[in-house]
């Protein structure tokens, strides 16, 4: 029961996480695949460009180790959090949402930066001489242009955060129904010598993830792009 | 008027161009590679806005561009088509949602009687459920042509608009360009540096040098001017306009008259009277001093010699008048001087009748 409990939390962990990594990761990822022509963002560029790969270098506990300090309500985070919502930010589902947002943010970025970065400068100036406001040019050419590479960033978010478990074990602890996901639940399961239940989850999880990225390959390997 | 006053610092290539050119007609661009002719087209476009200085342009007494009052329309707000030479069709869009494009942002566009004459004329019904990457590098010339066309109420931007477009297309596409001139108001101004483009379409033309303009006038007047950049090549072309009379059946060559003169083309049948171009590059034409009828060259008009420059060492370029136009025709220096001729002196220029291309129902000169 507690199993099944972990997958709803790790699914719902997920889809949150990589929802709002993508919502803000389209922006951010456009901003970044565009040369840039002001000296200002030629210096800034790297330095995000470098933050946001920071979680693909970084031992996860090292994240988490920070991300704990951040959410103790002695810091600035931590308490506006909790006069806001009257919660703490350690040990809860929010938390672990933050922490998987950062977690994660490589994976949804840097297809996304890739695929902007395939449509040439031309083709925008073509799209606004045609009459496309900011908007229209969004709508009308930019995302469907993107959409296999919006699709991947997205799924690769989620396949990545159903995998995270260093970061949950600093901030997000062991708590059922709230931060209690499958890579914890296994890693108790191991703990506790119940071999048969770990085998359980642990082939879900493979199982689950391999469908997800043959689908995406599948996918990715159909797109139609740029002749 | 399209008035245009234009500095523009891109990297090391400075853009300078002062010009003032009649709107509603045909504007050739003219110059070699790297000459600017692409950077101009994009000034106009109203891209690299952060590299022009000192600017102002005026599209019939609109401004679009006055750097000092800080003035820039920005490129979605000209009512411009826009052709660059990398087409940019959308790949997400099949050929008929990529020529509409513009219509769904500004439903002022949709002209139903001016998308069939373009579907026509570029050949592209056909295609129009196909993806770009179903496109030969021509179709997508062709589709990516009606689609800047089909995207503008003034004024035509076209960077290289026939450079892949095959031989089986390029007469209605070229005559395209005039109907929307005639009869739909457009002014249109076409970047190339093949000179029978310009020979065909243009009524004004613009050559550029490193970025400043050179020449500027009528295309009358700048193809003939032997002193010039356009008309200084080895591949000079002359233009003669003249009328059908009748078709030989026997010799399949086409009788024409200009004025009173008679000429003969080949080709295939025209009907009696279509007023057509006649192309002759200048160095299939020969000159005789006196009338010769016993030659292989059907085709001899009296002229008078107007002018003469030296084009290479052993080459002069001559221009000679011919009633109220002017053909350009190579000779060596030795031949001028044999011949003993003069500014003023009368002759005959004689060309094949296979060597000129009659380009059908042009208005030009007529």
């Amino acid at each position: 029961m507690s199993d099944y409990s972990a997958i709803l939390v790790t699914l719902k962990l997920a889809i949150t996480a990589s929802f709002i990594l993508l919502l803000l990761g389209l922006p951010l990822a456009w901003w970044l695949s565009r040369p840039a022509v002001s000296p200002v963002k030629s210096f800034f560029q790297p330095i995000v460009e470098a933050i946001v790969a920071l979680p693909l270098v970084l031992p996860p506990t090292v994240l988490g180790f920070y991300l704990l300090i951040a959410f103790s309500p002695d810091s600035w985070l931590g308490q506006s959090w909790l006069s806001v919502t009257g919660t703490t930010l350690a040990f809860s589902f929010s938390g672990l949402v933050i922490g998987s947002l950062i977690y994660s943010l490589p994976f949804v970025i840097q297809p996304l930066q890739a695929t902007f970065a395939a449509i040439p400068e031309s083709t925008i100036e073509v799209a606004k001489s045609l009459g496309c406001n900011k908007v229209q040019l969004f709508k009308r050419v930019i995302l469907p242009i993107s959409k296999t590479g919006i699709i991947s960033a997205f799924s690769l978010g989620f396949a990545h955060t159903l995998g995270e478990f260093g970061v949950v074990l600093m901030i997000g602890g062991n708590i059922e129904n709230e931060t209690r996901v499958v890579s914890i639940a296994i890693y108790d399961h191991v703990e506790t010598l119940q071999f048969a239940q770990a085998h359980q989850l642990s082939l879900i999880l493979i199982l689950f993830s391999l469908a997800l990225l043959t689908i995406l390959y599948r996918f990715k390997n159909n797109r139609v792009g740029f002749y | 008027m399209l008035q245009i006053q234009l500095t523009a610092q891109l990297d090391a290539f400075l853009l300078s161009v002062k010009a003032s050119i009649p709107t509603n007609s045909i504007i050739g661009l003219f110059g070699a590679s790297g000459s600017g002719k692409s950077l101009l087209i994009r000034q106009l476009a109203g891209f690299d806005q952060n590299h022009c200085q000192n600017s102002q342009i005026k599209f019939d007494q609109i401004c679009w561009v006055n750097s000092e009052e800080g003035h820039f329309t920005p490129v979605q707000q000209r009512a411009i088509g826009y052709l660059p030479q990398s087409y940019d069709l959308f790949p997400h869009l099949n050929v008929n949602q990529n020529i509409t494009f513009a219509s769904n942002n500004n439903p002022d566009l949709n002209n139903k009687q001016l998308t069939d004459i373009v579907i026509t004329a570029l050949d592209i019904g056909e295609l129009s459920k196909r993806k770009p990457h179903q496109l030969s590098g021509g179709q997508r010339q062709r589709v990516a042509l009606a689609r800047a066309i089909l995207s503008s109420s003034q004024l035509l931007l076209l960077d290289e608009p026939f450079s892949a477009i095959g031989e089986d297309h390029l007469g209605a596409a070229m005559r395209l360009l005039k109907t929307l001139k005639e009869d739909f108001g457009r002014t249109i101004i076409i970047a190339s540096h093949n000179r029978i483009e310009h020979a065909f379409l243009d009524d004004y033309i613009l050559t550029l040098r490193n970025g400043s303009i050179e020449q500027s006038g009528n295309y009358r007047e700048i193809s003939t001017d032997i002193e010039g950049r356009f008309c200084r090549t080895s591949n000079a072309v002359n233009h003669l306009v003249a009328k059908v009379e009748t078709y030989h059946q026997k010799y399949s060559l086409n009788q024409l008259s200009r004025g009173e003169h008679t000429l003969w083309a080949g080709e295939s049948p025209m009907k009696n009277g279509t007023p057509i171009v006649l192309e002759i590059h200048a160095q299939d034409i020969s000159l005789f001093v006196e009338k010769n009828t016993a030659s292989s060259m059907l085709n001899s008009l009296p002229v008078t010699i107007v002018s003469y420059s030296e084009l290479t060492g052993h080459q002069l370029l001559i221009k000679l008048a011919l009633d109220d136009d002017f053909l350009t025709t190579f000779i060596t220096k030795k031949s001028f001087e044999e011949l003993g001729l003069t500014i003023g002196m009368s002759l005959y220029a004689c060309f094949k009748a296979v060597s000129v291309i009659s380009i059908k129902h042009s208005s030009k000169q007529a």
